[in-house]
Parts: structure tokens; C-alpha cells; sequence
């Protein structure tokens, strides 16, 4: 940390250790509440800003926590009316833990029903969370042995801590919650919620189980916020369907937009300040409020999307990187460059057997039977509409519906019979897409960091500095024109250098099958030239390399062996001299039909 | 049969209220959460005008006012965050929480009845029938067959798909998509205005008296697939799900049912009920 | 593609003149000051590596990208600031380099949503005429665009942009990831209709050989600026375009 920023942290600790000197009681329960609030924010934009997943109906977890507490609490009439307070020790503990149990188990559910990797808009998680959130005040209010019904319940606050104690015990969690989001948005693991929000296709294909992260960190955020509600129940002795209800969900949208969304800070100043002004506007004018609050969502939402806290944060930032300029990543060659791909070349690491894959009634593929072999160079040409980029995606997510064998021989990998996109990548095979795809908030170097654990869970803590990839990688990243480009964020990156970014990041995957769906579209002859080299590299190396391509010069050129695919078959199969000579692939080449 | 005909209304009211968020965001993929807004700014404006120059101008001067509304907050606000679906979710909502709130502080949070236009019922099938409940299921069904020859048959269905499938393109083409995005968005809101004041007489009035309609409304949207044919069959078969539970077991669990239906069939079918999947097989 | 041809089409072509055009996205200006001219049946190349701008540089012109400054006019009218729909009906045809089809639509459909605003009655015969010069897609009218080939699309892409008979077709980067023979039918359909109808034309290309073999002029377009104009007949000129896009 710079100078300036412990300075400010210092400052602001001092200003929260004093401050309810200064103010009465009503004051520190305001502050508690708001810290309370604050946290939730803080959770709401991890799993909102970070991982982009949003959450309409966050309030759930926050009053499941809550209720959960005032239910272990309370022994309720028939009727739903509070009886008797049952306050020992051991009941607010077990409120508490059931209520983060519970909310945590229930987020999981929901975020495994509702995230699925074929869902690819919001639309579904939205619609799923408000609606449960719905549901959940219907329910309470309905069912009053639960939580008292409409009434809620009341009384059963935890008594020997004064507003003060709730003041600092509500401070100290709050600064935890923000040091520990700050260190995990800034780790390794931080980049890989940033990488699955930008495009979760891409991670999945480099290794990682992007449907796994946003579910891991969407329960997360429910944890946290279940945990704040428990602990609001306990400070105010409340719990009502008001904690479950759409008005708060909102109201924490609404501090998370107006604080600034993947900024941290400014959701939890947010938080605080809006939670403040609304409780003190709300007394005397309480239906205005709500319209204010609309106002200022729409205005946020419309007119300033990054917030109001969170671009003052990044000047603050920007103004102090100036000063202090931070450290960015490097990209080195890692010093002993171990052979990436199975030594004794020769050996089939991915079988193909009568592969089948269509839409409808269209054969798109119709019987495939192949060996990609290690330590070759193979390119899969054809026509357009042969297949090619189809039997590219076919045989690197087996969850897509083909029939026919496809088998993976890679040395310690055991894939299962239809294994994920993800599984698939893990094993070793890397595949780079025709249109690059790129992830838009991370830099080069973190993309690049990203590529080369394949798919390893990174820390959530630690922030790595530099970038340790294959020789190869470098070569790539020199001939892309990349090199100097390491903290230059992808989308600020040319389509060209784009293209680049992509097969760098495909082989800092350290892969012993690469599949290139055309890495020369769009590169002129020399960069072509150079491409084929680094092919050539990698085929040296024992890598198993399959090269989709157009550009029969080029192809001739730089492969070892060339199969022609023509009508979703495999036509010819063997040297790209004889291949090319072949008087059926010259037909079929020219378009002239052949069967 | 008192449970199969409440099925049939409820039905109805469900196709009724998902067409307008249908329109709006099949074709334009804008969320409209405002649409409970829309709806209760009609209800109160055939309130306002009803009683006064009868039900049908209220009905038509409620659309119209939806349908301002509705433009102005397409024109100031949602023009500027087009195809992000998020922040045109948020946006409306914020609006409806605007809209609704002004109607609370001008009209109060208490309940009040609208009188009905068509009084009386028939017998048919050894049962009573309510004329005015019948209106409105004739009225749902011409509404859907309406929408199917709109997006079909004519030059304005196929501009609003282009425009719904690459607005870039759509303007390559030749198309304003500003107004098309403008008029649809226009219709679906005064559909919202009218349709509140349609379903004014068969509720309780209040400023968020459409606030339950919204979730089963919305999950039918997301089952539909996108596609017509889709959202009648979820919109009814949500309706019937809702109306059973309430039958035989409580209303509370009726909404988690609907919720967990909706579920259930996305996970079966994950694109939506689509029967053009299974067709295309035979082309 | 002779002097003849476009004088003889001058009511059915339309010039096209770029005047110190600034173009870019956000804070980056890609386009810096470009200006020239495409006369009324004139077909003009702009040639440049990737991230030179040339993408940018047709999205200004359709109005697309934010134009920062200059001017851009068409057939006479001053388009500077123009909605693309409004820089369409003037008889302009653009085929994108990416987003250039309905995906979700079938072929057929795709066909028919291009001459929404094409001049009726003729519609019938030139989709007639544009099919000719692409069997393939007749034989895929049925299919969903989105599952036809990259070669495919391609072909569609021009064949939307020719439907509408346009009076100046703007194309960019027809030839990018197609296999040479496909490249060959592109520039047999440009061509042949210039030949035929006269059209004015700006493409931008990576291709040289496409590029000589279509247009009468070629620009070279380097880091936002274009740095030289060549004549597509004059001596030695591919080896010279070879040489400027080496980098």
C-alpha cells in the first residue's frame, strides 16, 4: 500500500473510533444500522460488480439471517404473536449459524438451478431472484408460526450490549468485510471473476469452471449478507417480512449503483450515506423517499453508469498512481522451459471415430473418424460448410450432442464419457477461436496469467506481479506486436492484436493439443510467415497441433499431415503434397460437387 | 368446474398482462418492470374518467396516457441505455417505483372498486358464467391472434424482428429503429394502461394492485422461449399451476410453486418451450 | 469499369466525398483527417494491416462510429451526422465486416428484410439476378443464416448488400477468412456488377490482389491517415502495395 492510502485508512479509522462521541445514542444506532447496510453492499457488489451476477432480490438473505434469529429467540402463539423471549447465549448463536446455513444452502440451489453455462443473459437470474424474494414475503406473511406473519416479530434483542458496543462491534465487522473484498478482488482469484463476468466462454475453455465461480461467489454474498442480517436482528430485536422485501433489495441496488458498481468503496460509502439520509428523510416524508430513491436509480443507471462514489475512488486512484506508480505485471519466458508436450511424438493423443453432429435434419458432420497425433502439424481444410469449425467445437465440448467416440489420450487426465468444455481444457487441449475473444477488463499480462495456471483455482489473496509462460508465449507475444503491451487493457487492444492476445493466451495454457481456428485471418503474409514459425515451435516441442485454415500456400507450407473435410467427411487424409495434387480435393476445393 | 373456469380467467389475465412485457421485451429486450406502473397509471385514469364518459374512453384515455408516459421515458432514459438489459431493468424500475409512489401520494394506499361495463351472466354448460369475465378471455385471445398476424404477416412484423435480431443491421437496411424501437416500446406500455383498466373491475384497486401479476407474468415471458406460441402455452399453464395450488393448498405456496415450475421447465428445456425445435427435425 | 459505363449510369450512381475526417471511439481518435474522393462509378480500394483503421473508417462514413470531425457527402448531400437508415435510403449499400446478417432469420428471410426498402416491383427480379451470381444460397433459402459456413455468410452478406441495388456499395473486408476460390467469385460479382449497373464502390481490403483486380484506385491506410493513392494499372504497383502493407 502507498503512503496516501495508509494515511487515509488511518484517517478514516480515527474519524469511526470518535464519532459517536460526538453524536448521541440515535446517532450510533443510525451508524450501526448503516455499517450493516454497508456490508451488505459490499457483498451485493461482489457478487453483482465482480462477478456479474446481479441479484434482485438480495434482501432474501439478509432476512432469512434475520428471521432465523428472531425464530430461535421467540416462542410464538398459535397466532404468531410473541410469547416469550428466550435470549440465552446458545439460541442467538445457533440463530445466527442456522440463518447463514440456511441462506447459504438456498443460495447454492438456486444459483446451480439458475447459472447454467447455456444460460448466457441476465434475464433468467433476475426474474428468479425477484421473484423469490417475492415469494418469500407472500410465505412470511402467510405463515405466522414462522415469523409472526404480518406482525414479524419484535422484543428480542440482545440486551447487555449498548448502542455504543453495537457501534464498534458493527464497525469492526464492516472493516473486515472491506479488507477482506479489497484483497480478494485484487488477487489472482479477482481476476478470474472479472475474467468469467467479461466472457465466460473463453474462461471455460481456458481450464476454468466459470459456472462454479459465479455459484461459489453468489453463495458467498448470501452468506455475508445473511450473516449482517442475523446480526441486525440481534441490534434491533426486529425481524419482519420489511427484511425480506423487494423495497430493501432495491434500496441495496440502489447504493450499490449510485456508490459505484466493482469498486468496493463506493457501494459500502453508498450504503452508509443514502441509508443515513434515507432513515432521516423517511421520518417526515416517507412516500417522497421512495421517489427520490427511484430518481436517483434512474439517474445513476442512465446518466453516470460507473456511480457517484466509485469514479471519485478511481480519480483518487489515478491522481495517486501518478505519484506512485504502481507496479504493473510482467510477462518473462520462464527460465527452464519444460518440454509442454508428450515426449515421443507419434503417439495419437486424441482419437476420432465416426463422428456425427447435425441440426435437424442438416448433417453437419457425418462421420468423422481422425487422429490427431502428437508432435504434428495437422491442417483441416475443406470448403466452406465442410465442418471444420463445427468438429473444432464438437470435439472440445463433449456436452454438445455428437455421436460417435471421441477419445482424449492425454497422460494423466482421466476425462469421463462426455466430459465439459472446461474438463476438456484442463487435460491439455487448447483451443483459439476464429473471432477473437478476449476478456475486456483485464490487461495482457492478466489474461496471459489467467491462460497459464489452465484452469488451477488461483488464490484469493495473493496478487501475482509477474508472468512466468513458456518461450513460445514470448515469441508470440513479440510477433503479435504485444511485447510493451503488458498492462494495456484487451479492449483497448486492436482486432489484429486482439488475434494475437488470443493464440498467446491458447498456448501460455501450456496445451499438448492446440486446435487454431484460423490464427492468420486478417494477418498480412509476413505475420503469417511468423505465425507459421511459432507452429512449427510448438510441434517441435511435442505438441500435438491442429490448424484450421483457408490459405493452401500456407497450409503446404508449415503442415506435417492435411485432412480434407468436404461435406462433413473426412475426403483425404495423408501428405500435403500428395493432398494437394489429389484430384478430388481440387474438385471439391472449386466448389464442384463431389459424391 | 368453479376451479377450471377460475383457471380459464386466470389464464386469460396472464396472457393479457404478459403481452405488453412481451412486446416490449422479446422484441426490443428491454425488462419493462415498470409495467406494473403502467398498469396502475391506467386503472386510476379509468377511475379518473369512467365514471364520467364511461368505461371504454377510460379504458382508450388510459392507454393514451400509458402510452405518453411511455414515450417520454423512452425518449429521456432508456434510448441512452439500449441493449444493456440490466440497466434498462433498473431503470424501469425505478420508474415504477416513481410512478406508484405519485399515484399513493395523490390517490391514498386504500383500496376502491371499479364498476364493471358488462353486468349480468349466462348459464352454459351447467355452470354460471360472468359476462364480463368471458369479455375478457374473448379479449385475450384476440389479442394473441392480433400479435401473431402483426409479427407474420406483415412488412411492420418483419422491420420489428430485424430490428429485435441487429438494430446495426436494421439500419443498414434501411430502417429507422429509433422509431421502431420507440413505437413498440409505446404500444407496450399502452397496452399495460388499457389492459389495468380491463382488469379494474375483476380487483381490488390499489397503486401496486398488479404488483402480484408481475412475477407469474415475467416467468411466463422467460418459459415462452421467445416465441408466441411459447408464452400462451406458459402463460396458461402458469395461470393453471397458480390457480390449483390456491385451490388445494394455500395461496403462499402458490407463488413458490409457479416459481419452481418455471424452474423446473427451464431446466428441462433450456431455450424455452419452443416447438419449432421439434419441427425444424422434419424440414 | 470504363469511363463509358459510369458516365452512361451517372443518374443511377453516386459519388462520394470525404473531407477531413476524425473518427474514433471514446478518447482514441483512429481516423485522422482523412479525405478523399470516390467518383460517380468509380470503385476505390482502401488498403491497410490490421488496427489501421479502416473498419472505422466506413463506420464514419455510414455514421456508425462517432465522427469527431469533417465532413462526409454523398451523391450531392451532406450525410455528416446522418442516421445510417437515412444514409441507406439515398441508395448506399454497406456490408459490414461483422453483424452483417440475421443470424436468427432464415436465408430467405434474410433476403427479403434487405429490400424492405428497395424499390418494389423490381425486387422479384433482382433477388433473381443476385442468387445468379450465388447458386449456393438458393440452395440453402431454408436455412437458418446463423448455421450456414463462414464462406457462406459471406456470400450472403454481399448478396443483401446488392439486393438492394445500391448506387454506391460500401464493403469491408468482403475477403477476410475466405478460401481463395470464394475470393475469386467475390471479385467476378463485383465486377460484373459494375460492369453492368455502373455502381460506385469503396472497399476496404487486406487483399492486394482483390483489390487491383476490383477497384480502379488503391489507398494505402496507415495508422488513421492515407499515405498514398495508387492506380490500380499503373506499373509495378502490387510489389508496391506488397511493400507498404509489409510492416
Amino acid at each position: 500500500m502507498s503512503r496516501p492510502v495508509v494515511v487515509a485508512t488511518a484517517a478514516a479509522a480515527v474519524v469511526v473510533l470518535v464519532a459517536p462521541y460526538l453524536t448521541g445514542t440515535y446517532y450510533q444506532q443510525l451508524l450501526a444500522q448503516a455499517f450493516l447496510y454497508a456490508i451488505v453492499a459490499v457483498s451485493l457488489d461482489f457478487v453483482w460488480g465482480y462477478a456479474g451476477v446481479p441479484d434482485l432480490g438480495h434482501a432474501l438473505w439478509f432476512g432469512i439471517g434475520a428471521l432465523s434469529v428472531g425464530h430461535a429467540t421467540t416462542v410464538l402463539s398459535d397466532v404468531g404473536l410473541v410469547e416469550e423471549v428466550h435470549g440465552s447465549f446458545g439460541r442467538y448463536a445457533l440463530g445466527t449459524v442456522a440463518g447463514v446455513v440456511i441462506a447459504t444452502a438456498l443460495a447454492a440451489i438456486v444459483a446451480r438451478l439458475c447459472l447454467s453455462s447455456r444460460r448466457t443473459n441476465d434475464f433468467y437470474i433476475v426474474v428468479v431472484t425477484l421473484a423469490l424474494a417475492t415469494a418469500a414475503v407472500t410465505v412470511y406473511d402467510q405463515t405466522p408460526a414462522l415469523g409472526g406473519g404480518e406482525n414479524g416479530l419484535f422484543g428480542f434483542n440482545l440486551q447487555n450490549v449498548t448502542p455504543l458496543g453495537w457501534y464498534y462491534i458493527t464497525a469492526a465487522l464492516l472493516a473486515v468485510t472491506v479488507a477482506v473484498a479489497l484483497v480478494v478482488v485484487r488477487s489472482d482469484f479477482g481476476l478470474l471473476m472479472r475474467a468469467v463476468r467479461d466472457n465466460a466462454p473463453r474462461a471455460r475453455y481456458l481450464g476454468y469452471n466459470d459456472v462454479n465461480v459465479k455459484i461459489g461467489v453468489f453463495t458467498a454474498g448470501a452468506a455475508v449478507t445473511a450473516l449482517a442480517g442475523a446480526v441486525f436482528a440481534m441490534m434491533t430485536g426486529v425481524a419482519n417480512d420489511g427484511q425480506f422485501s423487494f423495497t430493501l433489495a432495491t434500496s441495496m441496488l440502489v447504493w450499490v449503483a449510485v456508490g459505484g458498481r466493482a469498486t468496493i468503496v463506493g457501494p459500502m460509502v453508498g450504503a452508509i450515506v443514502m441509508s443515513l439520509a434515507g432513515a432521516k428523510l423517511n421520518e417526515h416524508f416517507p412516500a417522497q423517499w421512495t421517489i427520490i430513491e427511484g430518481a436517483l436509480l434512474i439517474a445513476v443507471v442512465v446518466f453516470v453508469p460507473g456511480g457517484l462514489i466509485g469514479p471519485l475512488v478511481r480519480l483518487a486512484g489515478r491522481l495517486l498512481a501518478r505519484r506512485y506508480p504502481p507496479r504493473g505485471r510482467t510477462v518473462t519466458a520462464a527460465a527452464a522451459a519444460r518440454p509442454t508436450g508428450d515426449s515421443g511424438g507419434g503417439r495419437p493423443v486424441i482419437r476420432i471415430r465416426d463422428l456425427v453432429f447435425g441440426y435437424g435434419s442438416l448433417r453437419v458432420l457425418d462421420g468423422v473418424t481422425l487422429d490427431v497425433v502428437a508432435g504434428e502439424l495437422l491442417c483441416v481444410v475443406g470448403p466452406n460448410g465442410a465442418g471444420k469449425s463445427t468438429l473444432t467445437s464438437v470435439i472440445t465440448d463433449r456436452r454438445l450432442r455428437a455421436q460417435g467416440e471421441v477419445e482424449y489420450l492425454l497422460q494423466g487426465h482421466r476425462l469421463g464419457a462426455r466430459p465439459a468444455a472446461h474438463e476438456i481444457a484442463r487435460a491439455g487441449v487448447g483451443r483459439k477461436f476464429q473471432i477473437p475473444s478476449v476478456f475486456a477488463s483485464l490487461t495482457v499480462a492478466e489474461a496471459l496469467l489467467l491462460a497459464g495456471r489452465r484452469g488451477a483455482p488461483p488464490s484469493p489473496w495473493r496478487r501475482s506481479t509477474s508472468v512466468e509462460v513458456a518461450p513460445a508465449v514470448v515469441d508470440i507475444v513479440r510477433i503479435a506486436g504485444l511485447d510493451g503491451r503488458a498492462d494495456t487493457l484487451s479492449s483497448d487492444l486492436s482486432h489484429g492484436l486482439r488475434q494475437g492476445l488470443e493464440v498467446a493466451m491458447t498456448v501460455a495454457a501450456r496445451p499438448r493439443v492446440i486446435i487454431l481456428d484460423e490464427p492468420t485471418a486478417g494477418l498480412t503474409a509476413h505475420e503469417r510467415h511468423d505465425i507459421g514459425r511459432v507452429l512449427e515451435h510448438l510441434r517441435d516441442i511435442g505438441i500435438a497441433v491442429v490448424l484450421i485454415e483457408h490459405d493452401l500456400d500456407f497450409v503446404v507450407r508449415v503442415s506435417d499431415r492435411v485432412v480434407v473435410l468436404h461435406g462433413g467427411r473426412v475426403i483425404e487424409d495423408g501428405p500435403p503434397e500428395t493432398v494437394r495434387g489429389s484430384e478430388v480435393v481440387r474438385s471439391a476445393y472449386l466448389g464442384t460437387a463431389v459424391r | 368446474m368453479t376451479v377450471l373456469i377460475s383457471m380459464v380467467n386466470a389464464s386469460a389475465t396472464t396472457l393479457l398482462v404478459v403481452m405488453g412485457l412481451a412486446i416490449v421485451l422479446g422484441l426490443m429486450h428491454i425488462v419493462n418492470l415498470a409495467q406494473t406502473g403502467f398498469m396502475a397509471v391506467g386503472v386510476y385514469t379509468g377511475l379518473e374518467i369512467g365514471p364520467r364518459l364511461g368505461f371504454w374512453t377510460g379504458a382508450l384515455a388510459a392507454a393514451v396516457l400509458a402510452g405518453l408516459i411511455g414515450a417520454a421515458a423512452e425518449t429521456l432514459l432508456l434510448r441512452r441505455v439500449r441493449e444493456r438489459m440490466l440497466e434498462t431493468m433498473l431503470a424501469t424500475w425505478g420508474l415504477s417505483l416513481i410512478l406508484t409512489q405519485l399515484i399513493t401520494l395523490r390517490y391514498g394506499p386504500d383500496s376502491r372498486v371499479m364498476a364493471t361495463p358488462l353486468h349480468g351472466s349466462f348459464h352454459l354448460f351447467g355452470t354460471t358464467w360472468q359476462k364480463y369475465r368471458v369479455l375478457l378471455v374473448v379479449a385475450a385471445i384476440l389479442l394473441v391472434v392480433a400479435m401473431w398476424a402483426l409479427t407474420r404477416f406483415t412488412r411492420v412484423g418483419l422491420r420489428v424482428r430485424m430490428c429485435m435480431a441487429d438494430p446495426d443491421l436494421a439500419e443498414d437496411s434501411g430502417i429507422n429503429t429509433l422509431l421502431v424501437r420507440q413505437a413498440t416500446f409505446v404500444l407496450g406500455c399502452a397496452l399495460a394502461g388499457f389492459v389495468g383498466v380491463l382488469l379494474g373491475p375483476i380487483s381490488g384497486i390499489d397503486p401496486n394492485f398488479a404488483g402480484n401479476l408481475l412475477i407469474p407474468a415475467f416467468l411466463a415471458v422467460m418459459m415462452s422461449g421467445r416465441t408466441l406460441h411459447g408464452l400462451v402455452i406458459s402463460g396458461i399453464a402458469l395461470a393453471v399451476v397458480q390457480v390449483g395450488f390456491a385451490y388445494w393448498s394455500k395461496p403462499a405456496y402458490a407463488t413458490v410453486a409457479v416459481i419452481a415450475v418455471a424452474v423446473v421447465v427451464l431446466g428441462v428445456l433450456p431455450d424455452g418451450i419452443d416447438l419449432r425445435r421439434f419441427r425444424r427435425a422434419h424440414v | 469499369m470504363s469511363a463509358d459505363t459510369t458516365s452512361a449510369g451517372t443518374t443511377r450512381t453516386l459519388d462520394l466525398r470525404v473531407r477531413d475526417l476524425d473518427a474514433g471511439y471514446g478518447a482514441a481518435t483512429v481516423i485522422q483527417g482523412v479525405s478523399f474522393d470516390v467518383a460517380p462509378g468509380e470503385a476505390l480500394a482502401v488498403v491497410g494491416r490490421n488496427g489501421m483503421g479502416k473498419t472505422t473508417l466506413l463506420k464514419a462514413i455510414m455514421g456508425h462510429a462517432a465522427r469527431t470531425a469533417g465532413a462526409v457527402r454523398v451523391g450531392g448531400a451532406d450525410v455528416t451526422g446522418r442516421a445510417p437508415h437515412r444514409i441507406v435510403r439515398l441508395g448506399v449499400g454497406y456490408a459490414a465486416q461483422e453483424g452483417n446478417l440475421f443470424a436468427d432469420l432464415t436465408v430467405a428471410e434474410n433476403l427479403q428484410a434487405a429490400t424492405m426498402h428497395a424499390r418494389r416491383g423490381r425486387t422479384a427480379e433482382r433477388r433473381e439476378e443476385v442468387l445468379a451470381y450465388f447458386p449456393v444460397l438458393k440452395q440453402r433459402l431454408w436455412q437458418t443464416a446463423g448455421t450456414l459456413s463462414g464462406g457462406e455468410q459471406k456470400m450472403l452478406v454481399l448478396a443483401l448488400a446488392l439486393l438492394r441495388e445500391p448506387r454506391l456499395l460500401i464493403i469491408d473486408e468482403i475477403s477476410d477468412g475466405l478460401q481463395p476460390s470464394v475470393v475469386d467469385t467475390v471479385g467476378d460479382v463485383l465486377r460484373a456488377e459494375r460492369e453492368r449497373r455502373g455502381t460506385s464502390l469503396l472497399m476496404a481490403e487486406q487483399n492486394v490482389d482483390l483489390s487491383l483486380r476490383v477497384a480502379d484506385r488503391v489507398a494505402v491506410l496507415k495508422l488513421g491517415r492515407i499515405v498514398s493513392t495508387v492506380g490500380s494499372t499503373d506499373a509495378g504497383v502490387r510489389d508496391r502495395l506488397m511493400k507498404e502493407l509489409a510492416p
